[in-house]
């Protein structure tokens, strides 16, 4: 799986913000506030990867148990795939 | 301590709090946040306005305060595409070996403490003649549809709403500053990776013209000033060079660039102040104008001009210009006359027809604004 779309991520005011850019920008025009953890999936999900390779990066960067990982990255897939924001290819 | 007369005074005193990061007044008698906010957006500086709101002890009720938040958050999501399509332009303008020099808004958001707080309408570059068709095809690969009607400038738009220029000179030939401008690329440097810069003085001079040029046409709104604030604080000693004076003064905009300055540190500088009443036919002019000006400021000088080059009946000859343009004006909607002028005819027909069912508001506004503007010399 992936985004659908080419997104940017930018910090600002201390806060991440991503958002579609080119041509995808007439597809989805808003803007995703992030926090540090979603902005390391978001980063990971413009290539395409699996859920069980975001929960292993993921442990691995960040001092989080693997069930708790698990468990927050399938609440923030979700969220991307009932925006519609996901291709799973 | 300066005092707010209107929307627009309190406008500027948020613009300059959220550039100075100071903590601003809370919203005086007699002012309402629906009208600043209204001012800020014809002004383009709604979205800087809004970071100053975030400090008041007393914000705008919530509806409105949303919709400035969503000013501010497109005004970002504008500015991360636009860096985007930079970018991307420029990276394949590399490849081609097209020299480009980045002009106007793209170079100004560097003196802005945050590059989204200075809003574009669009990208400009400036690239040689001779790499003209290129660009247009390095364009048109990217997805843009492009026209390139004068020989000298290809305009592309690509969906949702991005726009680049791409000239050839700094002004076009029929401009006031044409003249006196050199080669945009003789003091350019191409940096490893990104576009040429051009020098400070070029920088700052054509900078200024740009702003001038505005002025004089049509007017030009609060954010101007704040381009022409930042300019100078970035560039403090620059406008006292000899050779940047020389261009001021060949172009005849000396006096200007006093008076503009003056009013952007009155308006924008750490201290502020209430500008001068010599500077108070700028201030009607600049608070009038919004970003794009205005077109009764745009008939008024066009026709002042016409009047001081001894044009006889301005008005009628400007009516009929507008109901049959050139081709040159025509070949923007009607790119077929390239290949078949005998449509001529048929084209005004058809582009007045339209007008008259689709702009019928517009048009009144037109008419009206020829009639009742007066010819100065």
């Amino acid at each position: 799986m992936k985004l659908k779309y080419k997104f940017v991520v930018r910090s600002i005011d201390g806060n991440t913000v991503a958002a579609a850019v080119g041509t995808d920008n007439a597809r989805f025009k808003g803007m995703i506030k992030l926090n540090d953890t979603g902005r390391f999936i978001f980063e990971m999900l413009s290539e395409d990867t699996t859920e069980e390779k975001i929960v292993s990066a993921l442990t691995q960067n960040y001092d989080v148990e693997r069930d708790e990982a698990a468990s927050a990255i399938s609440e923030f897939l979700q969220k991307l795939r009932d925006r519609g924001l996901l291709t799973e290819e | 301590m300066v005092s707010f007369h209107d929307e627009y005074d309190y406008l500027i005193h948020l613009v300059r709090c959220t550039i100075h990061d100071q903590t601003p007044s809370e919203l005086p008698d007699g002012v309402i946040f629906d009208s600043v906010y209204k001012c800020g957006v014809s002004h383009g500086v709604a979205n800087i306005a809004y970071h100053s709101l975030e400090k008041l002890e007393i914000k705008p009720e919530e509806e409105l305060y949303s919709k400035w938040r969503a000013n501010k958050d497109s005004s970002i999501i504008r500015d991360m595409n636009q860096s985007f399509a930079r970018e991307e332009i420029i990276g394949r303008f590399r490849d081609e070996g097209i020299r480009s020099i980045e002009v106007q808004g793209t170079r100004l958001k560097e003196f802005y403490p945050k590059p989204e707080y200075r809003t574009m309408s669009d990208i400009d570059f400036i690239i040689e003649p001779k790499n003209l068709d290129v660009a247009e095809r390095v364009l048109e690969g990217l997805g843009y549809k492009c026209r390139n009607t004068t020989g000298v400038e290809v305009d592309g738009f690509r969906q949702p709403h991005m726009i680049v220029e791409v000239h050839t000179e700094f002004f076009p030939v029929d401009s006031d500053y044409h003249s006196v401008m050199g080669d945009p690329f003789e003091s350019a440097v191409g940096l490893a990776g990104e576009a040429c810069v051009v020098s400070d003085e070029v920088l700052y001079t054509y900078s200024v013209l740009h702003i001038a040029k505005h002025y004089f046409r049509e007017g030009c709104g609060i954010r101007r000033i704040l381009d022409m604030y930042l300019l100078n604080r970035h560039f403090p000693h620059i406008c006292e060079r000899e050779c940047v004076n020389k261009v001021f003064c060949e172009a005849g905009i000396t006096e200007f660039v006093c008076d503009v300055s003056e009013l952007a540190e009155c308006w924008f500088g750490a201290a502020a102040s209430v500008p001068s009443e010599r500077l108070s036919e700028m201030v009607s002019t600049v608070k009038a104008a919004g970003i794009h000006g205005t077109v009764e400021k745009r008939l008024s000088n066009q026709f002042s001009k016409e009047k001081d080059k001894g044009t006889k009946n301005i008005k009628v000859r400007y009516v009929w210009k507008r109901l049959f343009p050139e081709k040159r004006v025509l070949l923007v909607n009607y790119p077929v006359l390239e290949r078949h002028p005998v449509l001529t005819p048929f084209c005004w027909c058809h582009r007045l027809f339209g007008a008259v069912t689709k702009k019928r508001k517009r048009i009144s506004r037109e008419v009206r604004t020829v009639r009742e503007t007066k010819i100065d010399k």
